[in-house]
């Protein structure tokens, strides 16, 4: 019982260290932005009580926007990966049809108001070629025994209909070569010849035209049938107007979109983007080629950045003037959406492609003006006394100036506003960066880290394309930040690796990540690089280089032959090829003139199919270690472990009897050495993997007893401390860490995880977590601590070993606002030691700061200023009444 | 006659007697006894004073130690846990000996004799007993920096001999 209590008390002890938030802290340090992803389909609906958008996305969403400001009003997310896949969807006057998964197809029906579900029905499919909906009966187009086959279901009861029609398959020939529109097949066949038959009725006549071809596309939501066919670069369009085909060319390569205007008569709208920022919409009569002259126009914004623009849906109407009037829905290539009003402008712009950041950064600001002056007047020893007293008195002259004008409220001080590109200086503490983010789309983004605003975007459009992650096949960008923004005579500087568009060699494309400019950005390199990494030293610009490893496993510097500023340490570069297993390592000489002269092989470890390196885990390169050892209970110390060198290697095999075995490998990346290996039993994905100075985590999915499980590992090098003043991983003992190892059980699934990192490494370590149910949970480290003693607590303030992990809901820092299907958390240091920069990007992006040990070196908020001024100046006041009284007295009784 | 004179009353004058007579001894004034200005009892006095002085001198002397039951009673009372009470006294403990022995000098400035570098030395000791008996109420509070961990925050990150870097294989 007694034992009970002290537990129970020491766990609320704890649980008070985690952060809460107070309700008035909501949304004043954090912001949530919402996004729906790459729209798929999408459907106005102009009903002036509604005046809404539905869209259905690549990233499984159905979300319906505002026509006006492009809000969402409401968003539903559909299952993860191929199962949630939306394949089509239907609106109807009070309902929105999705159609979604791949072998088991299932029908939900939306209310178009608030988003709830209706009806949900279901069934398994297979081969499915096409789906579409004509007159309320969904119809399944698939492939078996040599015909192609039709099912038809009832959309929303999933009634079977009455037949199942069936055609010869001999004509279709492919996804490139066929396309259905409006219920039609288009195909083309062996002998040039253009086929289209309607698959709504079994014996309509099929309709065949001669054409040449290489690729036949339909348009989206048309109405009827129409297809664009390209034949070495000329656009056709085709199309079947009361069972007769016709054929009309087309001049520019544009997206085209047909919109039924009156009852025989169609709208052709057209819009292209010949530059990126320019935007050209046409507007015929389909049957007569009549320009419709309102419906034409250019428009150019400097800040646009568009490429090839797309229609995703129209609606058009006739205004008072008596001329037609077009509302588009614009999706563009770089995947952000756009409402265009024809004639006009451009009413909304949402940048969807942030639901898809594979690489971020957090960049600190550069200094305000006058802190680069009074840098500048410390900087420059070279002038006379005369001259730097003249810039000292003109420096403190700005100073007072600027002062002035703060306190009198000409200008606001400069960490209260944001957005404008004269307030984009650092502030005292580091808290206001930067956000680099890369998106798979290929546009880079910088956002303001204070209220999430989108200061730059570039399009890497032309530049060059994605490296590609071989573990799960998603596209990689490696970015590094080569200057930062502390040197004041150059501009900061960040290098994205790219793959050449037209050779396997590698694209450098250099950009300033304060405004994403790029001057003279993009090097074609000669080779094909496989690996970067950068140098510990600069060079005498201040550059930090690169050492490029290239496909033959020679090393290049970049920037090539600039000088050092001092002779770099022994470098060593390891690569893992997660396809063959073979993991090298390389010795890099790298001379103070800026050359390098060779690599050499020092290590080798091969892992044998079908093991497979999953992950790799190093510490953070800006990680401090404060602490070099734990003290214990007897007031002895247990010196960590700390191996810079060090990294964890996962991988993961298929077993006969245990289904996957999971091993995490410590190696030692310089020497080669396997410090420790421990296996895990029937460990399978989503696997996450942390490294953070002496310790590490690593979460996996135990398909024996079903649930998420943290095995944490603790390094420690024993009672003495080997050497004291540097660490080599060569030449020194080879005695083997101490291993401490304890796991935990996560009642939930995990998304990503990622640890706190603060300047100096002080502030005690937090585990952010996103589950899939949306929150964001802080978990103190020591929660997953391994060394968390089984039975009575030896050790003061240690937390007996609970296997379950806490999930208070104080502890989840993102309160209400769920995030979900979150990709990866990015945590950086500010200058303040207590606290750490979050960013969480995924479908939604998310960016707070958290304190680990909280605010131990900022007072409170609600600290009161007014109280603390009257009582100091109160006393002071006093103190000299009271002085000046007393010695009046002392005078007077001397006299007497 | 002869009695008288064999009688030598205290306040009786003898004008009889002849000149050659003249006694050596003048004639004390009336009231005078040459007892009561006699210097023994003065020598006396003198030889006790200084005894006095010496078991005084010895008292401060012997004062440090004496005090060392007192304290191991206080130390034992205050007990081990940190707290404003236990660090006051142990304050008090270390404080007060180590201002004696700064004030060394002046506590012995108005005794002198041949004990006095003896007194000295003991009094030296005492307080020395007092500090070594507040050390060791310090270490059995754990408030001196004995241990490896009391000096864990002074040990610097080691520097890297080597740098490594790398990752998977960009293809």
């Amino acid at each position: 019982m007694v034992s009970k209590i002290i537990l129970t008390v020491l766990l609320c002890s704890v649980l008070f260290t985690v952060n809460g938030l107070y309700e008035d802290q909501a949304g004043k340090f954090d912001w949530k932005q919402n996004y729906v992803g790459e729209v798929k389909f999408s459907s106005i609906d102009v009903d002036v009580t509604t005046k809404r958008l539905y869209v259905a996305t690549e990233k499984n969403v159905v979300a319906s926007l505002a026509i006006e400001t492009g809000d969402i009003i409401w968003r539903q997310i559909l299952e993860k990966g191929p199962e949630g896949s939306i394949e089509l969807i239907h609106p109807t006057k009070s309902k929105i049809i999705t159609v979604s998964g791949v072998d088991v197809i299932k029908v939900r029906g939306w209310d178009v108001k608030d988003g709830y579900l209706h009806f949900e029905w279901s069934t398994e499919t297979s081969n499915v070629l096409y789906l579409f909906v004509f007159n309320g009966l969904l119809h399944n187009v698939y492939s078996s025994n040599n015909l192609i086959a039709i099912d038809t279901y009832h959309l929303e009861t999933g009634v079977k209909g009455k037949a199942t029609y069936t055609f010869p398959a001999h004509w279709f020939n492919g996804f490139d070569r066929c396309a259905l529109s409006s219920g039609s097949l288009a195909c083309f066949d062996v002998a040039g010849q253009l086929n289209i038959g309607s698959l709504i009725k079994s014996n309509t006549d099929r309709l065949s035209l001669d054409m040449i071809g290489d690729k036949i596309v339909a348009i989206p939501g048309s109405p009827i049938p129409a297809f664009i066919v390209t034949n070495t670069n000329v656009e056709k369009l085709v199309y079947v107007k009361e069972n007769k085909v016709q054929v009309r060319s087309l001049t520019t390569r544009s997206s085209s979109f047909i919109y039924t205007y009156m009852a025989d008569r169609h709208i052709l709208l057209q819009i292209s983007s010949p530059m990126q920022d320019t935007i050209v919409t046409e507007g015929s009569i389909l049957e007569d080629s009549t320009v419709i002259e309102s419906l034409s126009s250019k428009e150019s914004k400097s800040s646009l950045k568009i490429s090839n623009p797309r229609i995703s849906s129209a609606f058009c109407g006739r205004s008072k003037a008596n001329t037609v009037n077009c509302v588009t829905l614009v999706s563009t290539q770089d995947q952000s959406l756009m409402l265009l009003k024809m004639p006009g402008s451009i009413k909304w712009h949402r940048e969807e492609s942030l639901t898809n950041i594979i690489n971020v950064e957090l960049v600190d600001l550069p200094v305000s003006d006058i802190e680069a002056a009074i840098e500048k007047e410390f900087g420059n020893k070279e002038s006379g006394a005369f001259s730097m007293f003249v810039r000292r008195l003109f420096s403190q002259l700005q100073q007072l100036r600027t002062l002035f004008a703060t306190v009198l409220g000409i200008i606001e001080s400069p960490s209260e506003t944001t957005g404008t590109k004269s307030n984009l200086v650092r502030d005292q503490f580091g808290l206001h960066k930067i956000i680099v983010a890369v998106t798979s789309a290929g546009k880079l983004f910088g956002i303001d880290n204070l209220n999430g605003e989108i200061l730059w975007s570039v399009l890497l459009c032309g530049v060059g394309t994605f490296y590609e992650n071989k573990v799960n096949g998603l596209p990689s960008a490696p970015m590094h930040l080569q200057r930062n923004s502390k040197h004041l005579s150059y501009s900061p500087m960040c290098t994205l690796l790219l793959k050449s568009e037209d050779s396997e060699n590698t694209v450098m494309f250099t950009f300033n990540p304060i405004n994403g400019e790029s001057k003279n950005g993009v090097t074609q390199l000669p080779y094909r690089v496989v690996q970067a990494v950068p140098l510990p030293v600069l060079n005498i610009e201040s550059v930090r280089s690169l050492i490029l490893f290239d496909s033959t496993n020679s090393p290049h510097l970049y920037p090539a032959n600039t000088p050092l500023s001092s002779k770099p340490p022994p470098m060593y570069i390891y690569i893992a090829n997660p396809t063959n297993g073979l993991l090298q390592g390389f010795t890099v000489d790298v001379l103070i003139s800026g050359k390098v002269i060779s690599a050499k092989e020092v290590w080798k470890t091969q892992f044998n199919k079908p093991t497979q390196i999953i992950a790799i885990g190093s510490r953070d390169a800006m990680e401090h270690v404060h602490s070099q050892g734990r003290v214990l209970s007897d007031r002895s110390v247990l010196y960590k472990y700390i191996n810079p060198n060090m990294v964890a290697i996962l991988t993961l095999a298929p077993d006969t009897t245990h289904k996957s075995v999971l091993t995490l490998h410590l190696l030692d990346a310089v020497s080669g050495i396997i410090i420790y290996s421990v296996v895990h039993k029937r460990a399978s994905h989503p696997i996450h993997l942390i490294h953070s100075e002496n310790w590490l985590l690593c979460s996996y999915y135990n398909d024996k007893t079903r649930r998420t499980e943290i095995a944490s590992y603790e390094l420690y090098d024993g009672n003495q401390l080997s050497n004291s003043s540097d660490f080599s991983s060569v030449g020194g003992s080879l005695i083997p860490p101490i291993v401490e190892k304890q796991a935990y059980i996560l009642p939930g699934f995990l998304q990503a995880m990622k640890p706190t990192i603060t300047e100096k490494g002080i502030t005690s370590k937090h585990i952010l977590m996103a589950t899939t149910t949306g929150h964001l949970l802080e978990v103190p480290w020591a929660f997953l601590d391994p060394r968390r003693p089984l039975g009575e607590p030896k050790e003061e303030g240690a937390i007996p070993y609970i296997p379950e992990l806490p999930m208070p809901s104080e502890s989840m820092i993102n309160y209400n606002k769920s995030l979900m299907r979150v990709d990866g958390i990015y945590t950086t240091p500010s200058s303040l030691e207590s606290t750490c920069l979050v960013f969480v990007y995924g479908l939604d992006l998310f960016y707070t700061r958290v304190a680990p040990s909280k605010t131990f070196d900022v007072l409170k908020e609600d600290f009161d200023y007014l109280v603390i001024i009257i009582v100091t100046t109160i006393l002071l006041i006093s103190a000299y009444v009271t002085k000046n009284l007393a010695s009046q007295k002392a005078l007077k009784q001397a006299w007497k | 006659m002869t009695s008288a004179k064999s009688k030598n009353f205290k306040w009786s004058l003898d004008f009889t007697r002849s000149k050659h007579e003249k006694s050596t001894d003048n004639v004390s004034p009336p009231g005078y006894s040459q007892l009561a200005g006699q210097n023994g009892t003065e020598l006396s006095k003198d030889s006790e004073s200084s005894r006095l002085i010496i078991k005084k001198s010895w008292d401060l002397a012997l004062g440090p130690l004496k005090q060392v039951p007192m304290n191991l009673f206080i130390m034992y009372m205050a007990g081990n846990s940190i707290s404003i009470f236990p660090i006051m006294m142990v304050g008090m403990l270390i404080v007060r000996p180590v201002k004696a022995l700064f004030t060394l000098q002046t506590t012995f400035k108005t005794i002198e004799g041949t004990q006095a570098w003896g007194q000295k030395f003991i009094f030296f000791i005492g307080n020395c007993v007092n500090i070594v008996l507040a050390l060791y109420k310090c270490q059995s509070m754990g408030l001196l920096p004995t241990h490896a961990s009391d000096w864990l925050a002074f040990i610097n990150q080691p520097t890297r001999m080597e740098y490594s870097g790398g990752g998977f294989i960009l293809s």
